[in-house]
This record gives structure tokens, C-alpha cells and sequence, in this order.
């Protein structure tokens, strides 16, 4: 039985998906400039405002739900989880704007010896993104253990990353900071991955899950 | 000595209007010094179970109880136990304000005392003023406690209700809807009252409000079908319940 509050939650669900949208859409776009060494902030920046101004209509939607509908049990589980998604999500779009200001704060780097190379880190950290974003859109539980899974290899990466880094022979200062920063960032936005699947997994079960 | 841990324990308690069984092997225990809610859909058995527990239930004609209803350890169905002294004991507040209608103020809060014997005039004024100020209602009326109990406004007429049950002096207190025909400030002068009392006494609260029962209430029973479905802590009943039925209907998503 559907009761009025359900067609304001679905209203905060879509808030959320285009949120998330922009978040992916800006996370891609910061590492393909950041490995091109070019300059995206102006888009990356209107998308994160935009995640913004989304993420303040979640929450005047939630509180308007919670003022008007007074809910409870899952519907009050769920309601709590969108809010603390949608700042998650503003968390990931924030990360990609930082990631698209390193350059502009310490200029281009020369790519000096060996090659470092963060493709294995980003892939894992989109497919974390993209699990977490998924079960904001339904339950499925065996999403959970693919997501702990990749959370555990997106560490291993991010402590490799930065072993090779203090390895790197002749690199330049600039792009030893580009990339632990990089990094960094990316590690960032799949922890807030996880915090999305902690807390729809509290709305969806009432069970509490630490996954980092 | 200890004191007993639950002030009720109710133990495989089924009650009957005539042949048709309205609750079914009630286990629960309740505690003192905190306020229990029980809820559940109209006809469940709410008012029912809290009836049973002073033994209210027995007054209405062809109505019966099985099982036991310890209180303070004691069975108050054994034989030897007399209903009028657990009433007192044990005070009921109902859903619509009751004052006498024809008896001041003074008089209905003064009336337990005098029907149990009480005569003395200094210990008359010091119970009505004890019971009206526990009740929240002594300075609105202190300068006039010879009008007439009816003369007061609705959330008034109440809290006069509840000073008459607490001016007996009863160890636990209940409420079956006592704020359903109040509005909104009135109905919050007696959740605070509930609150305050809750440090004194058992108190137990049957409401329909489910927001009333999540801000007044630290323990929470449901009912359906005179069965309990779900009892604990209000915290966690209304956010995280165990039992899907539970779930149904704090949502509002029965039927």
C-alpha cells in the first residue's frame, strides 16, 4: 500500500540519481584532464554548484517530509540515509573539483622517469562509485560484499600508489604532489562510496555495517 | 532490600467479553519510573490489557481474565486480593475529562481521601494542594478551588482528573487516551506532566497518536488482534522494529 510520503521520497530518490549523475560526470571528466594536464575546473565547478543547490533541495524536501509526515521505522531510516547520502555525494563532487584546482594551484609538471600511472585506482574508484549509487537506487545485498571488496583493493592501491611515489627516481616535485594528492582524493571519494552503503543498508535492514 | 525490577508483569494473560477471547497469552513486563505506550489499531485491545492491569476489566458484565498480573510481585487476581485497594493503587485516567460535575475544584481532588477515610481538614488541603501542583494545575486554579470542576477548560478538567488520581497516593498511573479530546497546548501541558510523573511512578499510556507515544514514552507496546506483536525500547521500536507487522503499521501501511 502506498502511503503520501512515498511519492516524496521517490522525489528526494531522483534529487539523489541526478546529483549522482554529475557527481560521476565531474569524477571523470577532473581525471582525464588531470592525466592531460587541462584545465576543467570552470565545468567541474558549475557541476559541483549544481550538486550543491541539489543537495539543498534534498534537504528541504526531507524536512518538509519529516514536518509533514512525521515518519517512522524504514521510512525515517531512509529519510536519514538520503540525507547523509546526499552530502556523500556532494563530498564526490567536491573531490573532483579539487582534483581539477591541483594543477592551477601548482602549475604543469614534467612526467619525468619511470611512469606512474592511476588507471587501475580510477577504474576501482568508479566502479565503487557506481555500486553505491546503485543501491541508492534498490536493495541488493550482494552488491554490499563486491563493494567491501573493492573498497579493500581501492587501499591496497592508494598505499601502493604512494610506496611508488617515495620510490620514483628524478620525478618532478610538482608531479610527486599532483599525484599523492590525486590519490588521496580518489581513496576520499571511495570512502564516502562506503558510507553510502552503510547507511542504505541501515535504511534498507536496521542493521548497522562498517565497511571501511 | 531491593526493590521489585518491574512494578507489573504480566504472565500468559488472556481476557474474554464473554465467549470472544479480546487478548491472547499477554507476556510482558513492565517497568517503574518510566512511561510505557501501548498501541495499536482501534479494537486490538489496547484500553482492553490496560483495564486488567487494576482489575477494571472484571466490571463489565460477562468480562473475564485468565492468567496473572503481578504487581510489585503480588498477583492481583488471587483470591484473597481486593479489587477496590488495587484501584487505588493503581489510578486510571481516562479518555475523556471526568471531573464531578457538581463538586468544586477542592472536592473532586479531595474525594479519593475522603471516601478512604480521610476526615481531617489540614491533611485534606495539604493532599488537594500536593495533587494539583504534581498535577501542573495548582496555579491556575489556587485562588478559586471552590468553583465548580466542570467550570474548567478541557486540558484543565484533565489535569484535575489526574490530581484526583494522584491524590490517593497510587504507585502507578493509567492513561487510556488522555489527550484525544484536548488540543494542541493542552495535549502538551500533559505529555510534560507525563514525563514528570514518569519519575515518580509506572506510568502507562494507551494512545492511537504514535507521535505522542515516540515523544512521551520510553517503552513501547504493540497490539494487534489481542496479540502483542512487539514490545521494547520506543527508540528502537519506531525506528529499527523487529517484526514486519510492527513496521506496517507505524508506517501506515496496514490494510
Amino acid at each position: 500500500m502506498s502511503k503520501p510520503i512515498d511519492s516524496g521520497l521517490r522525489q528526494i530518490k531522483t534529487l539523489l540519481q541526478k546529483m549522482g549523475g554529475l557527481a560521476m560526470e565531474s569524477i571523470k571528466l577532473s581525471i582525464h584532464a588531470f592525466n592531460k594536464q587541462e584545465d576543467a575546473h570552470i565545468q567541474i565547478e558549475a557541476w559541483s554548484n549544481m550538486i550543491l543547490i541539489l543537495s539543498e533541495e534534498v534537504e528541504d524536501k526531507a524536512t518538509e517530509l519529516m514536518a509533514l509526515h512525521q515518519p517512522m521505522a524504514k521510512d525515517l531510516r531512509t529519510l536519514k540515509a538520503y540525507i547523509k547520502i546526499s552530502y556523500d555525494i556532494e563530498r564526490f563532487g567536491r573531490y573532483a573539483l579539487d582534483i581539477s584546482e591541483i594543477q592551477r594551484t601548482i602549475g604543469r609538471w614534467e612526467i619525468r622517469g619511470a611512469v606512474f600511472s592511476i588507471d587501475e585506482l580510477v577504474s576501482k574508484v568508479m566502479r565503487i562509485v557506481s555500486l553505491a549509487l546503485s543501491l541508492v537506487e534498490e536493495e541488493d545485498q550482494s552488491i554490499i560484499w563486491e563493494l567491501a571488496s573493492v573498497e579493500s583493493e581501492i587501499d591496497s592501491l592508494h598505499l601502493r600508489g604512494l610506496k611508488a611515489l617515495i620510490e620514483l627516481k628524478d620525478a618532478d616535485p610538482k608531479q610527486l604532489i599532483a599525484y599523492a594528492l590525486t590519490i588521496r582524493y580518489l581513496e576520499r571519494i571511495a570512502d564516502h562510496a562506503c558510507y553510502i552503503a552503510e547507511s542504505m543498508t541501515y535504511a534498507y535492514t536496521g542493521k548497522r555495517i562498517t565497511l571501511r | 532490600m531491593m526493590g521489585h525490577p518491574y512494578k507489573f508483569e504480566v504472565e500468559k494473560l488472556d481476557a474474554y467479553f464473554g465467549e470472544k477471547k479480546v487478548l491472547n497469552n499477554i507476556n510482558m513486563k513492565i517497568r517503574d519510573k518510566a512511561v510505557t505506550a501501548i498501541i495499536g489499531p482501534s479494537g486490538c485491545g489496547k484500553t482492553t490489557l490496560l483495564r486488567c492491569l487494576n482489575r477494571m476489566h472484571e466490571i463489565i458484565p460477562g468480562a473475564r481474565v485468565h492468567g496473572k498480573v503481578l504487581f510489585n510481585g503480588v498477583n492481583i487476581y488471587d483470591d484473597e486480593i481486593d479489587p477496590v485497594t488495587i484501584r487505588r493503587k493503581i489510578g486510571m485516567v481516562f479518555q475523556k475529562p471526568n471531573p464531578f460535575p457538581m463538586m468544586s475544584i477542592y472536592e473532586n481532588v479531595a474525594i479519593g481521601l475522603k471516601l478512604n477515610g480521610v476526615r481531617e481538614r489540614k491533611k485534606l488541603d495539604s493532599a488537594v494542594e500536593r495533587a494539583l501542583k504534581m498535577a501542573n494545575l495548582w496555579d491556575e486554579v489556587k485562588n478559586d478551588l471552590h468553583r465548580s470542576g466542570a467550570s474548567l477548560s478541557g486540558g484543565q478538567q484533565q489535569r484535575l482528573c489526574i490530581a484526583r488520581a494522584l491524590a490517593v497516593e497510587p504507585e502507578a498511573i493509567l492513561m487510556d487516551e488522555p489527550c484525544s479530546a484536548l488540543d494542541p497546548i493542552a495535549t502538551e501541558k500533559i505529555e510534560s506532566l507525563i514525563r514528570n510523573l514518569a519519575e515518580e511512578y509506572a506510568v502507562i499510556i494507551v494512545t492511537h497518536n504514535m507521535q505522542q507515544a515516540a515523544r512521551v514514552s520510553d517503552f513501547t507496546a504493540f497490539l494487534y488482534l489481542g496479540e502483542l506483536i512487539e514490545y521494547g525500547t520506543t527508540k528502537e521500536l519506531f525506528e529499527n522494529p523487529k517484526n514486519p507487522l510492527t513496521e506496517k503499521y507505524i508506517t501506515g501501511r496496514f490494510g
